[in-house]
């Protein structure tokens, strides 16, 4: 599970291009894979330009096609405030 | 003086958050509570004069914090002075220590606490009725409910800021551990969302500010829930 997390982290650092988020969105799908969970993702923003609710299993095509997302989500998962 | 609660609960993410205050909070407050359908604008005005805290729980943006439907509850230039003089206010929402919290400051509240991004949590949809059972939302929400009990408890702003950013820092470190001890390590998402929301929690005005201090949770509602919430969501 740490490694799919690690290489997830190492793919969302490249977000900033189609190709980069194309490649965070598989490491997202086999983290998922391998942590197996069916939670879903939560927010309190309004007018955001995603759901307010998201099963995990939707971000990485999220990720893929977003990329205010895909630099969200790297921001969480990269630590970068 | 009263405390003045307004928290959403029309959809799962509002469902979520306000549960765990309507289990943990709620029931230390006065009778006035702007729960769901009530979280609207117009019982707010009445209220939040008699207040001397104001509790926001909803959809928030960087001008403003929304309640029941996305009513707006306090939103830059739509407020009267009157609402928020001499008040602590604890917006629990996304976005609105960007904008709206330095708006109130400038016209009079004591101190603002809030965030200055989107706040994301892991929630599990099968708890629907009983959100504050949600052991997936807890880490991100154990934290709130710490800086409002310190809040109640009386501690000053300064204090609660720091007693919520500690309880952060627990509950990302127990997002590693099992109930029964093993190292979990499926939780690397919920730790990253944990310490996310905690990077982004502000305080605003006077350190000092305190509010009266509250009773603190009776024996009963320390060992009884809430009933499951039917509303429909």
């Amino acid at each position: 599970m740490a490694g799919e997390y690690v290489r997830l982290q190492q793919a969302l650092a490249q977000h900033a291009t189609p190709e980069g988020r194309k490649v965070a969105a598989q490491a997202m799908r086999e983290y998922l894979i391998a942590e197996g969970s069916n939670a879903s993702l939560a927010s309190l923003g309004l007018n955001e330009g995603y759901p307010n609710i998201m099963p995990l299993e939707s971000l990485p095509d999220r990720i893929e096609s977003d990329p205010e997302f895909a630099k969200l989500m790297h921001s969480v998962v990269n630590n970068v405030y | 003086m009263t405390v003045t609660l307004s928290a959403a609960d029309y959809e799962l993410s509002t469902r979520s958050a306000s549960g765990f205050i309507l289990k943990y909070i709620a029931p230390r407050l006065e009778p006035v509570m702007l729960y769901g359908p009530l979280a609207r604008r117009f019982p707010f005005t009445l209220s939040a004069p008699h207040s001397d805290v104001i509790i926001a729980v909803g959809h928030g943006d960087y001008d403003q914090v929304n309640g029941q439907n996305d009513a707006v509850i306090l939103k830059v230039g739509e407020y009267n002075d009157n609402e928020i003089q001499n008040k602590v206010i604890y917006a629990f929402s996304c976005l609105s220590a960007a904008g709206l919290g330095p708006d109130l400051i400038n016209h009079g509240a004591t101190a603002f606490l809030g965030w200055n991004e989107d706040y994301l949590w892991e929630i599990d949809e099968s708890q629907l009725m009983t959100p504050w059972r949600d052991k997936l939302a807890a880490p991100c929400m154990m934290p709130v409910i710490d800086g409002l009990n310190a809040l109640l408890d009386g501690k000053t702003v300064s204090q609660v800021h720091q007693i919520q950013m500690d309880s952060y820092d627990k509950w990302a470190s127990m997002a590693d551990v099992n109930m029964d001890g093993t190292v979990n390590e499926t939780d690397e998402i919920i730790k990253d969302l944990v310490q996310f929301n905690q990077s982004n929690f502000v305080l605003y005005g006077d350190p000092q500010a305190r509010i009266s201090p509250r009773p603190p949770l009776s024996f009963l509602f320390r060992h009884v829930s809430p009933p499951p919430l039917l509303m429909p969501v």
